[in-house]
């Protein structure tokens, strides 16, 4: 089976910045979330990812095709559903109009069977009883809910979705995790997001990118264990903590090196990532 | 309230094939309103197929987008419903656009009616950098809101580009034909702006692969005003920029531009810079 992303040593600058910094990733069906804090790299990655931006260097295959290629491009973008971070609409539409504008531009031509399609993915996504709302008048959760229906249409291959669960509540996350994790059993979904839960509740995989580079690629479980031994709880902030803030229970979650019979906790993820990208990360990674 | 009656099966059976005349249909009709048991009949007699469809059908009409102004004259246009729709949501051809080309427009062909050579040479100048602003911001991250996902779907690099140009280009050249009628002493100067708008436009594309769209188009803007004042100046003839000389010379810029647009194409598919 062909591998759906691989990527190789990927670059992307942006005048003297390196956005993206030799990035090298493979993904395979099943959901794979790429965590990172704000310029860290995510988004430059994703509309790489979308075909919408090209890299300044680096090896790039998605579903089997070089994007690189006028040819092979036009066959990633037949099998793909696109995310962007800010998704924008024509505020004018309706829900269903503006799915159904999505729709022509993915070739579905037969206007009763891309209808279906449309009427489809919008239930996916709990807007039908919508559907015939202009945009304007939806809430912001819905708006991201109609972003991620059009990326649903034709069942997609390789899903990119960038931070889709920003601004939907909590009730409509769930619904967003099911209907990724359905949708993820055949097909392959990369989702940036700087929600740990996110990930801890949907991704097989987790890659974390920091200041352009890739600083963990591993399972979820091991990003957590990578800071065992290293979570504690006291009554303050300890000197040697790299993070410290105080819980909810008075007591203070430090994370870093810790002192001898520390009161150490079991790590979540929230945990390891903080410990590779939070305060003083730079400074191990050297 | 309950019906002491119900229907003859024999007409519930013409009428459930869609064999009966209107007026009896509609007498049965109102009749099921209030009659469960003929409800009932009818039920087991109609194809489920027909019922499936006509249903769908129903649903499809209550769904289906409706279409705006401008792809009603679109489609009396003989333009495909479904190309109606990806043109009316180009930012370049909603109405406020339109009025504010017809405003340009009206502002230049006042200026015109004075009769000199000033007023002509403004109208000359602007009418070529409508359709140039209009395709710049036909596509492009600044004033299509959509321009990611558009850009990431199959129907969305250049062919869509080229699409939303051509149409642009069109609109605003039968803006501005119909425009050019009202200059003052109908001449060849009816005309002298549509090789200098073909030109602009072209070379505002091949220059937006190089750069945001919205830059190509000022520069070409701020170029082509530059060449009009410099020539004007060099022969002290306002219209010598729109002469057959000049005209010559924006042929072959046309020409040179478009194939630059082609051999860089593939620019318009997948930025390079955002």
């Amino acid at each position: 089976m062909t591998t759906a992303v691989s990527l190789s040593d990927i670059e992307k600058s942006y005048g003297r910045t390196r956005a993206v910094a030799g990035v090298d990733l493979v993904a395979e069906p099943g959901i794979t979330g790429l965590l990172g804090p704000n310029g860290a790299g995510k988004t430059t990655l994703m509309r790489m990812l979308a075909t919408v931006l090209a890299p300044d260097g680096g090896r790039m295959r998605l579903l089997g095709h070089d994007p690189g290629e006028p040819d092979g491009r036009l066959a990633i973008r037949r099998r793909l559903g696109y995310v962007p971070q800010e998704p924008g609409y024509h505020r004018n539409f309706t829900a269903f109009e503006f799915v159904d504008y999505v729709a022509i531009l993915k070739e579905m031509t037969d206007r009763r069977a891309r209808h279906d399609e449309v009427r489809r993915v919008l239930g996916l996504v709990d807007l039908t009883d919508v559907s015939g709302k202009k945009i304007k008048a939806l809430s912001g959760g819905m708006r991201r809910r109609v972003a991620l229906a059009q990326a649903l249409l034709g069942s997609p291959d390789l899903l990119v979705l960038d931070e889709p669960t920003a601004g939907l509540d909590p009730e409509q996350r769930l619904r967003f995790r099911e209907v990724i994790s359905a949708v993820a059993t055949d097909a392959t979904v990369v989702l940036s997001t700087h929600q740990t839960e996110d990930v801890s509740a949907l991704c097989q995989r987790v890659v974390v990118m920091h200041e352009g580079a890739v600083r963990y690629d591993g399972s979820v479980r091991g990003l957590a264990e990578g800071a065992r031994g290293r979570v504690w709880l006291a009554a303050d902030r300890h000197p040697s903590a790299r993070l410290s803030w105080r819980t909810g229970d008075g007591l203070h979650r430090n994370i870093g090196d810790a002192p001898p019979r520390a009161d150490l906790v079991d790590p979540t993820v929230e945990d390891g990532y903080l410990l590779l990208v939070g305060s003083g990360a730079r400074e191990e990674a050297a | 309230m309950s019906e002491t009656w119900h229907a003859d099966p024999r007409d519930l059976a013409e009428y459930s094939a869609g064999a009966i005349a209107d007026a009896r249909a509609a007498s049965i009709e109102a009749h099921l309103v209030t009659c469960a048991h003929c409800r009932g009949q009818v039920n087991g007699l109609v194809d489920q197929d027909r019922l499936e469809r006509a249903w769908f059908a129903i649903v499809d009409t209550l769904d289906a987008p409706r279409p705006t102004l401008l792809e009603r004259v679109l489609g009396r246009l003989g333009v495909r419903s479904d190309t109606a729709r990806v043109l009316a949501a180009t930012p370049s051809l909603q109405g406020s656009w339109l009025l504010g080309v017809v405003v340009a427009l009206a502002f230049a062909t006042i200026a015109a009616q004075s009769g000199t050579d000033r007023g002509l040479a403004l109208f000359l100048t602007l009418a070529p950098l409508l359709p140039v602003a209009g395709v710049a911001a036909a596509f492009g991250p600044t004033l299509d809101p959509t321009w990611e996902i558009t850009a990431a779907a199959p129907g969305g690099g250049f062919h869509l580009l080229l699409l939303r140009a051509a149409s642009i280009f069109g609109a605003t050249l039968a803006a501005a034909a119909l425009a050019a009628l009202a200059l003052p002493g109908l001449s060849w100067t009816a005309a002298a702006w549509v090789l200098p708008a073909l030109a602009l436009t072209l070379t505002s594309l091949a220059l937006s692969t190089f750069t945001s769209s919205e830059r190509a188009a000022a520069a070409v803007a701020a170029g082509w005003i530059a060449v009009v004042l410099v020539s004007a100046h060099g022969t002290q003839d306002l219209l010598s920029a729109f002469e057959a000389g000049g005209q010559l010379r924006l042929a072959i810029v046309a020409a040179a531009a478009t194939m630059l647009v082609a051999r860089r194409r593939d620019l318009f598919e997948t930025r390079s810079h955002l």
